[in-house]
């Protein structure tokens, strides 16, 4: 009895194995690594597939030596037409456990809402929620198609930009999970803007700021500052490096380390107050002219450097919530948690009234050291 | 069943355990619009509070029958009748294994990539569970000793990968809506834990019944709340928006080179779903040798295979369209009826039988 059902049980196995079950070999499949989303002008989607070729592999994809990947194109209706027509025309299957980032076209996020162009990856079980968003300038395609000598996959090299932008103060990096979390009420979405700068072996990805959306919809733009601003308000900024002049028209850069951003929110009449305190360790990286920096001059450096903070964070507030009207920073949600008698019953009306509310910003920078220079004056030349 | 087996209340508390965990990983707050998030933290709790009040009259009947099974109480006080309580003890088995398999199905044909052959799947699995149940309790228990310490880990392992993914922000505030979705929630999920009333038919097979249970509720309750943790503040509300929001929750964990860890959910359920449907597979043989003898153990086997299959597997997507409606009410009844009214019936027939006895002036 137990050695039949043994046997019985060890044929099951057999058939679930997919490879035993499924008799399509690797080159009729096509391992996704990357989509771009376009605009198709006729009302449809134009969907750029990057994905890896797998005559192209020999061996490892870590001991790959070229680029290892090809680009598709494909139209449709929506996404899902597009995947489908793809399918239909090269006869491969689509497999997409393995992509790692999607690119929306500015024309197609003013297009269409977040919701609707990133459906088909948010319902899809093969789909990751940690793939990384962005938007690009130009066609999706042009990113897609920007190889490099550093990564065997394309997308990795995307995907690295991103995140050490977020982490440098760069790019306002985020992932489908972000984008779903903002779509189910929490707060609004935020994509990073990246565009393509040269042609063929020298185009390079650079970060071009952030698309801001209102419930899905997108309302604008932030620059280079608003979008560190809105890093320090996240409090995602791990490290970066701000330029401060001093009065004898020097410039001294600084490398932020160790930065923490805390918000705490208080009653104001039938508003709200966020005060936002933005702590950070900093070290001097570079001065400009050799005019070297006393330890007495630290305290005024300091100031100088909260100021930029400061201004940095008031500009991201201004566009995001003074100008666009939405939340990205999801002051909403900390006043539900913190002072919810002031938002019960009237949560449609709060991204309106966020604008009623006040923002104090406070900053706190230590300059914990001069880096290896001692501050000693320089011998004078006999 | 056998009636010298005897397994532990930790043992008990790992089968309960187990069980707990396994329903837990379809849980969906959204689908069934109740408490989500905070609230159903608060809601778990809750939930623990109600099934440990529930468990009241199984304990009390449990003193009261100082040691005897439902079942053989029911043999006692109805004589061939108790035949009726052991059929409707082993259909009641069969319903939860058709509930689950149900889940299972649905699970494997949504969430799990790449796509898996559902049918062979739930066949292997039904087809394990049903021989496993030759092998008696004792071994389905520990068994299940074995399977819930390796879901434990997995579970804390998986929540600390998740750490760094966790924000305070995405935990909503308690209590927003008042306390009406934390009590809606409980209530929800109160009839997913059905094997409260397959208690009363354990009393003699388990050496401190009443301490297998308590400490398997309270135990269950603070690993789901660790669950319910770790996917809210990895999902924030989009919680709600998902199906299975713990499995969502868990695709992005990471940790060093390991990365895809849902696998391990899917795994940590299929082990589950084994030892549960086993313990059940287990009670639904004894049932049915109790009442029409050993001969036929194999027919009963492959009877009770074929019907959680066939339910499972056919009526599965009409049966859960209908889950947070006639469905729950459906297992809200049953689970009352065995866990409440059956414990009562069966003290009151004795009360009645003694009462008769006494009155005629016959011996007890």
């Amino acid at each position: 009895m137990r050695t039949w059902f043994l046997l019985v049980a060890v044929l099951l196995g057999f058939t679930m194995i997919p490879s035993c079950r499924e008799k399509s070999q690797i080159n009729n499949r096509v391992v996704i690594t990357a989509v771009g989303i376009d605009d198709a002008q006729d009302g449809g989607c134009a969907v750029s597939i990057q994905a890896i070729e797998a005559l192209k592999i020999s061996g490892s994809l870590t001991n790959q030596e070229d680029n290892a990947t090809g680009i598709y194109e494909t139209q449709g209706e929506s996404v899902a037409a597009a995947m489908k027509s793809f399918v239909l025309q090269t006869g491969r299957n689509t497999y997409l456990q393995q992509n790692r980032a999607i690119v929306l076209s500015l024309d197609q996020v003013k297009k269409q809402p977040l919701q609707t162009t990133l459906d088909y990856f948010m319902r899809n079980a093969e789909s990751r929620p940690g793939v990384y968003l962005a938007v690009s300038r130009g066609s999706p395609e042009e990113v897609l198609g920007v190889k490099t000598s550093s990564y065997t996959i394309p997308s990795d090299y995307l995907t690295t930009l991103l995140r050490e932008g977020q982490s440098w103060g760069y790019s306002a990096g985020t992932t489908l999970l972000d984008v779903e979390r903002a779509l189910s009420g929490m707060f609004d979405a935020y994509l990073p803007i990246v565009r393509v700068e040269g042609s063929g072996d020298d185009a390079s990805i650079h970060m071009d700021g952030t698309a801001v959306f209102r419930e899905g919809e997108f309302v604008g733009e932030l620059d280079a500052q608003e979008t560190r601003g809105l890093l320090f308000l996240q409090n995602a900024l791990e490290r970066s490096t701000v330029a401060v002049n001093r009065d004898n028209g020097a410039s001294v850069t600084l490398e932020l380390q160790k930065s923490h951003t805390g918000i705490s929110v208080s009653r104001k009449g039938d508003a709200a107050a966020f005060t936002i305190r933005v702590s950070a360790q900093a070290e001097i990286a570079e001065e400009s002219e050799g005019d070297i920096v006393k330890t007495s001059e630290l305290q005024s450096l300091n100031e100088q450097l909260a100021q930029t903070i400061e201004k940095e964070i008031r500009a991201a507030i201004d566009k995001t919530v003074m100008e666009y009207g939405c939340d990205v920073f999801g002051f909403g949600r900390r006043v539900m948690k913190k002072e919810p008698g002031l938002i019960r019953g009237h949560e449609d009306e709060w991204p309106e009234k966020l604008r009623e509310c006040d923002y104090p910003i406070e900053v706190e920078i230590e300059i914990q050291s001069l880096g290896t220079n001692t501050g000693a004056e320089p011998n004078r030349v006999s | 069943m056998e009636k010298t087996v005897k397994i532990s209340a930790w043992q008990l508390m790992t089968l309960l355990l187990v069980g707990r965990i396994t329903v837990a990983l379809t849980y969906s707050g959204g689908s069934a619009n109740v408490a989500h998030g905070t609230d159903r933290m608060a809601s778990l709790l809750l939930e623990a509070g109600l099934l440990l009040l529930l468990f009241l009259p199984t304990l009390w009947y449990a003193r009261a029958a100082q040691g005897i099974g439902s079942l053989e109480y029911a043999y006692v006080q109805f004589g061939k009748g108790g035949a009726v309580v052991a059929v409707l003890y082993a259909l009641y088995c069969l319903y939860i294994q058709c509930l689950d398999l149900m889940q299972f199905d649905r699970f494997a044909n949504t969430a799990m990539s790449p796509e898996v052959p559902r049918v062979l799947l739930c066949v292997a699995l039904v087809a394990a569970v049903f021989v496993a149940a030759f092998y008696g309790l004792e071994a389905v228990a520990r068994t299940a000793a074995v399977i819930v310490f390796l879901m434990v880990a997995a579970i804390v392992f998986l929540a600390v990968s998740l750490i760094p993914d966790m924000k305070a922000l995405n935990f909503p505030p308690l209590f927003y809506e008042g306390f009406t979705p934390v009590w809606t929630g409980a209530l929800e999920n109160l009839p997913r834990f059905l094997e409260l009333g397959v208690i009363a038919l354990l009393v003699p097979h388990v050496k401190g019944v009443g301490k297998g249970y308590v400490w398997g509720i309270v135990t269950a309750a603070a690993v789901l709340l660790a669950m319910q943790i770790t996917l809210v503040g990895v999902l924030g509300d989009y919680g709600e928006m998902v199906m299975y929001p713990y499995y969502t929750a868990v695709t992005i964990a990471h940790s060093s080179i390991v990365q895809r860890l849902d696998i391990l959910v899917a795994a940590i359920w299929m082990a589950g779903l084994f030892v549960k449907m086993s313990f059940l597979a287990v009670l639904f043989l004894g049932c049915l040798r109790q009442a029409f003898g050993d001969k036929l153990k194999v027919l009963y086997v492959l009877l009770g295979g074929i019907i959680v299959l066939t339910v499972g597997l056919l009526l599965g997507d009409t049966l859960l369209s209908v889950e947070h409606g006639y469905l729950w009410l459906a297992s809200t009844v049953l689970m009352l009826a065995f866990a409440v009214i059956l414990p009562v019936i069966l003290l009151c027939a004795n009360a009645l039988r003694v009462k008769r006895r006494i009155k005629r002036g016959d011996a007890l």
